[in-house]
């Protein structure tokens, strides 16, 4: 049996510089006049701009790719403090945590040329291309093809549940680029397809809350240049998951719902009783240790690791904690949650309900989480 | 290997050499492991913060952790954290420790001792192993104080795990000695740290059983932790684990650096507590009837995870606490709680 290392120590004063400054700039933002839960489902490509030129996005990227060359924990920080504080910041989010490290990780120097600057300035913002139809947890059987043609690929197939396509610049697709049936991990390979390219169909798909964020895409003889692709050939699937620990640790598995607590913090100031302290001590006694076990993470990501036990420990906390917020505020304390009030507690209220159901489905579900987790235990 | 991990794999080793079937069936029974606190003490981990050379307070906390942890994961019969803490709270009085096991009053804000012209009277509820204790460590009048159990009336009861927890009852008794003023919250966390760095370890040590039992119980022609169902359990259970760890180790850094005392004690605490009852259940359904037997060993471990959730702090008082807290901070914002402390 593994057992999990967390070291939860971290110099905090060394981060206190970098705090201080991403909140000044919050501050100052037109964007947190409307704090939202689940902030970084709410795309605002102007918030992503503005945000980019301040030096916040692929802030720990290479000078020469346009990145700040900060640690991995001063990012942490700038992420925690715009969901603690509600920021749109889906734009460029996916581009930020893992499109630009992947192509840091795989891509030429022309291909990270190309594209990472224009990240960093939260001007470029990117979508992912893994699910299909019915290609979901069982991401291995993924059947949109890459054909090699002349001088490039050809791409046909359909990909599902891909973020803000309609308003993104890149797609990094994971596509079958040969078969072997004995070895479905084998023969896939990531591709970087611009979204604006002849033969691809964006349709919206709306999700439960009203908006427009999911999209199917249709691929029909798509055609795209040899250096689109990423990587090695047939590489696709450890390029993946290379990804996972990017995707599954960060502060975004457990503060989806943070702006929620705190606006319901500022009703139980108003009206104090022991039931809303205690619901809040409660929430508290989770969320820090999580948090600890999270910046242990990025301490460890950014020396080159990659923790995926780990990572998928604080997914699974982190997705029950999310939801667990909306859950008993709306179970224990103020059944009215109103998706269009004005007031601000009802409001949020009803947006974390409503999202709620993508916590523990959005970066691998909880089962997948879970076999994982089962998986380092030694019972798999 | 560090010299902290040589501490605890030594502590490890020891236990898992003394504690032998008897030893285990007899504190069960009441028993006294006196050879078995005697080697401990020769070994000096008895007063596991003074063998740091240092003398310096992070690493006596870092020393103490490590013993401690060793011996819940050994669900250790003996009042090995109790001595640890009084010896902890009369050294910060420049007190002497007496000889022989220590124990502590348990610092609930109902808790009521009286103290006149020098003698003590009032009711202590629930004192570990009061019955065995040269020394018990409390609070009166707002002073600490060491008392001497044997000049109370004791009551005896025990906890889910048959560790002794007995009632003193003190009129006019004289104390071993007398200390400075005292803050009994502080005290309180203090306690609650240790507790909870117990409780994640035990919780710690459940799972490891569960998880072996898992992959050797075959059921339907494969190991049951062949199967979902079981598989997630345990990765939920995982998960309640590495989170108590995590909180306690942040309580031991608190106050190492004597910053957030409270708000991590709390945490670690409230955070053990929840774990305790998700992990205890979840270990005895993956087991199935022989968990619930007095010959295999889980029981050992889940037992004391229980009894524990209620000592130094319930997850009630401990989360009330936490809320009036991070509410009553003139100016500051919940967020600015979790990222900085308070």
């Amino acid at each position: 049996m593994k057992t999990p290392n967390f070291d939860s120590r971290m110099n905090q004063p060394e981060l206190a510089r970098i705090r201080a400054e991403i909140r000044e700039f919050l501050a100052n933002d037109p964007s947190i006049a409307k704090p939202r839960a689940d902030s970084w489902s709410h795309f605002d490509a102007a918030f992503s701009g503005r945000l980019g030129r301040a030096g916040y996005i692929g802030m720990t990227w290479p000078k020469r790719y346009g990145g700040g060359e900060r640690s991995s924990l001063e990012r942490y920080v700038v992420i925690e403090e715009l969901l603690a504080a509600g920021a749109p910041a889906a734009a460029h989010w996916i581009a930020d945590r893992q499109t630009g490290p992947q192509l840091l990780r795989f891509g030429t120097e022309a291909q990270r040329q190309q594209v990472l600057p224009a990240i960093a300035r939260g001007e470029c913002f990117c979508s992912i291309g893994m699910s299909e139809p019915d290609s979901g947890s069982d991401l291995a059987s993924v059947r949109t093809r890459a054909t090699r043609t002349g001088d490039g690929w050809v791409i046909n197939g359909r990909k599902i549940w891909t973020s803000y396509a309609h308003q993104s610049h890149y797609v990094l697709m994971l596509c079958r680029t040969s078969d072997n049936p004995a070895a479905r991990q084998q023969g896939l390979s990531q591709i970087l397809v611009p979204l604006d390219v002849a033969g691809l169909t964006i349709r919206p798909i709306i999700n439960m809350a009203g908006a427009h964020d999911f999209n199917e895409l249709l691929f029909e003889d798509v055609q795209v240049p040899a250096d689109a692709l990423l990587g090695s050939e047939g590489k696709g699937w450890d390029q993946v998951i290379s990804e996972l620990a990017f995707e599954r640790s960060g502060p975004e598995r457990f503060l989806s719902s943070f702006v929620l607590l705190e606006a319901f913090a500022d009703l139980a100031r108003q009206q104090p009783s022991a039931e809303s302290a205690t619901l809040i001590g409660s929430m508290i006694s989770r969320l820090v240790p999580l948090r600890g076990m999270s910046m242990s993470i990025a301490a460890r990501l950014g020396q080159g690791e990659s923790p995926n036990f780990e990572a998928a420990l604080v997914k699974e906390m982190g997705s029950l904690f999310e939801q667990d917020i909306g859950d008993r505020l709306l179970g224990e304390i103020v059944p009215a949650a109103d998706p269009t009030s004005d007031d601000k507690f009802r409001r949020l209220l009803a947006e974390a309900v409503l999202h709620a159901p993508s916590f523990s489905i959005r970066g691998g579900t909880r089962e997948i989480l879970r076999g994982i987790i089962a998986r380092d235990l030694g019972l798999r | 290997m560090s010299d902290i991990a040589m501490i605890e794999d030594t502590v490890r080793r020891t236990l898992a050499d003394a504690l032998t079937a008897n030893v285990i069936e007899a504190a069960e029974h009441g028993a006294w492991a006196g050879a078995l606190w005697e080697r401990l003490e020769a070994q000096g981990f008895l007063q596991p913060a003074a063998l740091a050379e240092s003398g310096d307070l992070a690493e006596g906390l870092e020393i103490e952790a490590a013993v401690l942890r060793a011996a819940a994961a050994s669900a250790l019969p003996l009042p090995i954290a109790e001595t640890a803490l009084a010896g902890w709270f009369l050294a910060r009085h420049h007190l002497e420790p007496p000889t022989g096991p220590l124990s502590l009053a348990s610092f609930a804000a109902n808790e009521a001792l009286s103290i006149a012209d020098g003698r003590v009277s009032g009711r202590l509820e629930r004192v570990p192993w009061g019955r065995n204790a040269a020394g018990v460590v409390a609070m009166a009048g707002g002073a600490m104080l060491l008392l001497d159990p044997r000049a109370a009336a004791i009551t005896p009861g025990v906890n889910l795990a048959a560790e002794p927890r007995d009632t003193l009852e003190f009129s006019n008794a004289q104390p071993i000695a007398i200390g400075g003023a005292a803050d009994r919250e502080q005290m309180l966390c203090r306690c609650a740290a240790v507790r909870a760095l117990q409780m994640a370890e035990a919780a710690a040590r459940a799972l490891e059983i569960s998880v072996e039992y898992a992959g050797q119980r075959k059921q339907f022609g494969k190991p049951i932790g062949g199967f979902q169902a079981i598989q997630h359990q345990l990765a939920a259970a995982a998960g309640e684990v590495a989170s108590a760890r995590v909180a306690a180790q942040q309580a031991y850094f608190a106050l190492a650096a004597g910053q957030n005392v409270v708000f991590a004690c709390a945490i670690a605490k409230a955070r053990a507590n929840d774990a305790a009852g998700t992990v205890a259940r979840i270990a005895h359904q993956v087991h199935g009837a022989i968990g619930f037997t007095q010959e295999y060993q889980l029981h050992r471990f889940t037992r004391r995870i229980q009894s524990w959730r209620g000592e130094f702090g319930a997850s009630a008082l401990w989360n009330r606490r936490l809320g009036e807290l991070v509410l009553g901070a003139p100016g500051r914002t919940l967020w600015s709680i979790v990222a900085s402390g308070i």
